[in-house]
């Protein structure tokens, strides 16, 4: 029964999307070189073919796309980007370099890019159409190893892009922030925030790659993708804070490629949204290729939050770390599958995986799944995964000293989740992710009750 | 201060511990309790502190006026009740001195007291430091975590000379220190004797009470206490050992 409804739901969404792909196209005629149109006729094609994913689908199990299929997007308002400054700094990292796209609409009036240190080109799609149409298609359209429907739906819908290019041995500092604000409107909205990054040999960047509503009740779907080239050498401090609006839907896909004795760091941090869904690729392609992923979300009431993550050892010595955290209060759900691949010849490869979560509620509920696939035989690989509850010894001795029940839970939510938060370099967002954390929970009572 | 009536409780759902408890101390007092291993010492330590799993079955506590077991363990804690552990808790990933302000505020909001900012809880603690000899490298680790027994039990004294409480409860504080550790962990609580606070220390061996010596002694054996007297019926104690405790129990059972 929900399956059928949720087939009509698709299908009743892809129509409606077939009718407003046709109008995109047609208002962007002549503006955007051929092979752009060319590309987004492309994956309008493949997404038809592939419709919206269902919970048949394993890469789907357990979270559900109805609610997003049941809902009409409008194209996303542009509102007055004055209005939006106060914004910036309370939902942003608030870090000295930034840029700013609003409901996936790159605003340099609105950046912070005067400054911009030597080996650090950052464009709009425009602008970087104009400078050079082969850069720009490189940048934005190199095969990737992964896709999916929200992939190719945003390859085909998406209304502007950020384009980061750090150049050869460039070590830039400081971090550099990449503010996607969703604004308040109307009717619900899509926005398709597109960032694509390329480290040549050697390059070093931090990037705050921040996602944020302004109003809880704001409904809008924000369909992101980042890609990021990392050359031989280089290395990236990828710090994701997804902080979305709490009516919001949140689908992003993330898909890193990295060379030779490269490094991609990532935290990803998930605060917001009613349905938050990230999807992270990462291929180590080259010899002494480095990942090192770690992640939080913190969610209650009737929030849904999934991070499928993938690592593709695709060369031998290749090393990758991942360490996922989950703190899940009320009705919540978290869902983690973190696959690693080991392929054919990846010999020497390490890996190792963890996944804990921390359920505050009787009703809150996590899913974990490692999908390990090995195909060589000299590897070290490990993975393990917890679901408990807060430890009601150390609840009781907090309380002995004074602090209430509510209090001592934010506590020892932080003490779980800091681990992950605690690698963020950048000071004034670190200390504001722990704020966060340490905050009165509502948890409710163990499950002794 | 403290008035227990008749007191009896049991584990929740399992056993009684407790079978009719009385005690009565008064500001500025300190008294021992002291009896054999299981006879309740610790469950009447934590049901006085608001540890969850018991039920009263029976009996009163009234603490300053009030009906301590009607309170909250916070509210007992902010009405000046603290219990040093005898197993105290490790809490990895809060640091020590981030939990005791913290803590130290809480309680200070609740009587109407300003806050104390980083840099007053920080002359605070260097003033603290030098009454329990503690390493002040322990206090900016993670609570208890990797402590040994002995900087565990220091840190509880530690605690306590921060927070100031009214009402003392010590659950064997002694228990695995060597002699040196013992004397300053004695001399900490010495330091914190005050006309206006009690303190309610409870052993196992009468060692404890040559440091600290007590204004009354109490033998708890089955969940009540058997006899009271002056700091000689510890000397008693350590004559006779709990023999004649358990013979005494035994026939009044
Ligand atoms: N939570 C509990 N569950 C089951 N038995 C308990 C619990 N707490 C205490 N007891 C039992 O109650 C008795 C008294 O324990 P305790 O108060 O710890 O004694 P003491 O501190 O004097 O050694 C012991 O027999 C102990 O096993
Ligand atoms: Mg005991």
């Amino acid at each position: 029964m929900a399956d059928t409804e949720t087939l009509a739901g698709a299908a009743q969404a892809e129509d409606t999307g077939r009718q407003d792909f046709s109008a995109f196209l047609a208002a962007r005629r002549g503006q955007e070189p051929e092979w752009l149109e060319q590309a987004r006729a492309d994956a309008f094609a493949r997404f038809s073919e592939r419709g919206y994913p269902t919970r048949r689908d394993e890469d789907w199990k357990y979270t559900s796309v109805e609610p997003l299929c049941a809902t009409r997007f409008a194209a996303a308002p542009r509102p007055n980007p004055a209005a939006l400054v106060p914004w910036l700094d309370l939902r942003g990292a608030a870090a000295p370099l930034r840029v700013v796209l609003v409901n996936g609409r790159f605003e340099r009036g609105l950046s912070s890019l005067e400054a911009l240190p030597a080996g650090l080109v950052v464009s709009g799609l425009k602008e970087a159409l104009a400078a050079g149409e082969e850069d720009a298609r490189a940048l934005l359209l190199s095969s990737r190893p992964v896709e999916d429907a929200f992939t190719v739906l945003n390859t085909a819908l998406f209304e502007d892009a950020v384009l980061i290019r750090v150049a050869a041995g460039a070590a830039i500092s400081p971090p550099l922030e990449v503010l996607s604000l969703a604004t308040t409107a109307r009717a619900p909205f899509a926005s398709r925030p597109r960032v694509a990054l390329a480290l040549a040999e050697g390059a070093r960047l931090t990037l705050l790659d921040c996602h944020a509503g302004c109003r809880d009740d704001d409904v809008y779907f924000s369909n992101a993708l980042l890609d990021a080239d990392l050359g031989q050498g280089a290395f990236l401090e990828h710090v994701r804070v997804e902080d979305e609006a709490r009516s919001a839907f949140h689908v992003s896909a993330c898909r890193v490629a990295v060379a030779g004795s490269a490094t991609y760091n990532s935290t990803f941090v998930t605060f917001g949204g009613r349905l938050a869904r990230n999807r992270l690729h990462v291929v180590l392609a080259r010899e002494e290729a480095r990942a090192d992923l770690r992640g939080l979300y913190r969610i209650d009431s009737d929030q849904h939050a999934d991070h499928h993550t993938t690592i593709d050892h695709a060369a031998p010595k290749t090393t990758s770390r991942e360490l996922y955290k989950g703190v899940i209060d009320g009705k919540a759900q978290g869902v983690f599958c973190g696959r690693i691949l080991v392929r054919p010849g990846a010999q020497k490869t390490s890996a190792e995986q963890s996944n804990a979560n921390l359920l505050l509620a009787r009703e809150a509920a996590a899913h974990s799944t490692p999908q390990l696939e090995i195909y060589a035989d000299d590897v070290q690989c490990r993975h393990g995964s917890t679901i408990g509850q807060l430890d009601e010894e150390m609840l009781f001795y907090i309380r002995s000293r004074g602090i209430d029940r509510a209090a001592a839970c934010g506590l020892l939510t932080y003490a779980f989740g800091n681990e992950v938060i605690e690698r963020i370099g950048f000071e004034p967002l670190r200390d504001r992710l722990s704020r966060r954390l340490l905050a009165k929970t509502g948890a409710s009572r163990g499950q002794e009750e | 201060m403290l008035k227990i009536t008749n007191l009896q409780a049991r584990v929740a759902g399992g056993k009684q511990i407790l079978n009719g408890v009385n005690l009565e101390v008064r500001p500025g007092e300190v008294h021992a309790i002291m009896g054999p291993n299981g006879s309740g010492k610790s469950t009447l330590a934590h049901v006085l502190a608001g540890r969850e799993g018991y039920e009263i079955i029976g009996g009163t506590v009234e603490y300053q006026g009030q009906d301590l077991l009607a309170l909250a363990p916070e509210e007992r804690a902010r009405a000046g009740v603290f219990l040093a552990f005898q197993y105290p808790v490790e809490i990895p990933g809060v640091s020590n001195m981030f939990f005791l302000r913290t803590a130290l505020n809480e309680i200070r909001r609740h009587r109407g007291e300003e806050e104390v900012d980083a840099m007053d809880f920080m002359a605070l603690v260097k003033k603290k430091l030098k009454i329990v000899d503690i390493d002040e490298a322990l206090l900016k680790r993670p609570v208890n975590a990797g402590f040994s027994g002995g900087e565990k039990k220091r840190n509880e004294i530690f605690q306590l000379a921060v927070l100031e409480p009214t009402l003392a409860i010590l659950d064997e504080t002694d228990s695995g220190l060597d002699i040196d550790a013992l004397r300053t962990v004695a001399w900490g609580v010495n330091a914190m004797r005050s006309p206006k606070r009690a303190i309610v220390m409870v052993t196992h061996y009468q060692r404890l009470l040559e440091y600290i010596v007590p204004d009354r002694v109490h033998v708890l054996a089955g969940g009540r206490i058997l006899r009271s007297g002056g700091k000689d019926l510890a000397l008693h104690l350590e004559e006779q050992g709990y023999k004649w405790v358990k013979d005494e129990t035994a026939g009044v059972r």
